[in-house]
């Protein structure tokens, strides 16, 4: 029964292009993917922000308010919901100034149990490492 | 022999990476691989029906087609992407397939490679 | 054997406007916390999750499901018994 690892990585910023809502929602689509596998097949599945990709993480965004479309803040706190493992870089966050406190940790207010874990760079490269395909976004 | 998978999320005409992507695809095929080729974002727009030949223009239609024809080779819209961009399965090409984002992982599952090219 | 849309559902899920992937993975969620037998109604306009990848899941999970294309409103009611 195979499981392919999956690295999605994100350095896109957020809402300039589309690329990093359709990196959260094709990873979020791996929970769905055995419908076109055989049984007990399926994908493994970890998001990693690198870079500027880092401020999709961040909280309180607005942008159903101000702009009607959905936020990146919504999409990863879904896929924390879905279990998803999710990295943001530790190095660029702190390049931007930024802390845990300044991006999503969690979505236990929709009940998800899964947290944003921030680590260094060297252990996204780890996973990168180990994975089958990497997507780059 | 073995399969390539493709994601190209890049526009048609206003970028050349579909290009690139349609071009890499022919180059698989014609050593006897299969190739996938996932669109997404604004890489639907390569199904776009009624595509005009300008010879200062990019012009991909005509090689898809080809590329359909030889059984190796299969592409996908994303059905939201295609229809945010008001592109429903009417504007689209005979051929193309119009499935949910899992297809291009399920897709991924069993490539020997995989390039996700992306978008802009 | 009554016709599953004419059956109380047990629940309702509205994914109006919603495209891949959320109309099937909230109806995976919610499948799972319901129980065995239970009826899921959902609300859908997304024609390849309506009429491709939600008929996939249920055949793939052996539940019953039937799926009403309604015309003139634009959009389709599923009926899914949880297995």
């Amino acid at each position: 029964m195979p499981i392919k690892k999956l690295a999605f990585i994100v350095d896109k910023l957020p809402y300039k292009a589309e690329t990093s809502r359709l990196a959260l929602t094709h990873a979020i689509s791996s929970q769905t993917v055995e419908i076109y596998l055989e049984d007990g097949d399926n994908v493994e599945p970890v998001l990693a922000f690198v870079g500027d990709g880092v401020l999709n993480c961040l909280k309180d965004q607005k942008a159903l308010d101000h702009y009607s479309i959905s936020s990146m803040e919504m999409h990863l706190k879904n896929a924390l919901l879905l279990d998803l493992k999710v990295l943001v870089c530790k190095e660029d966050l702190e390049s931007f100034g930024l802390t845990e406190d300044s991006i999503v940790m969690d979505a236990e207010e929709i009940g998800g149990e899964e947290t944003t874990k921030v680590v260094p760079y060297d252990t996204i490269l780890q996973e990168m490492d180990s994975s089958d395909h990497i997507l780059y976004f | 022999m073995g399969k390539l998978t493709l994601g190209c999320f890049s526009s048609l005409v206003g970028s050349m990476t579909l290009d690139f992507a349609v071009k890499l695809s022919e180059a698989a095929v014609r050593k006897g691989h299969e190739v996938d080729l996932w669109l997404s974002g604004n890489g639907i727009m390569l199904g776009k029906t009624k595509q005009s030949k300008f010879r200062d223009y990019s012009y991909l239609a005509g090689p898809i087609e080809e590329l359909l024809k030889t059984g190796k080779f299969k592409v996908t819209n994303c059905e939201a992407c295609a229809k945010a961009r008001g592109i429903n399965k009417e504007d689209t090409m005979e051929g193309f397939g119009i499935h949910s984002m899992d297809w291009y992982l399920a897709s991924a599952f069993d490539a020997d490679r995989v390039l996700h090219i992306g978008g802009e | 054997m009554p016709e599953l849309k004419t059956m109380e559902p047990s629940d309702t899920l509205d994914v109006l406007g919603r495209v891949c992937p959320y109309p099937l993975v909230l109806t995976k969620k919610k499948l799972e916390k319901m129980n065995s037998g239970d009826i899921l109604k959902i609300l859908c306009d997304a024609p390849a999750s309506a009429e491709d990848s939600i008929p996939r899941f249920c055949e793939k999970q052996g539940c019953a499901m039937e799926v009403v294309k309604l015309e003139d409103k634009g959009y389709w009611e599923i009926y899914i018994q949880k297995k």
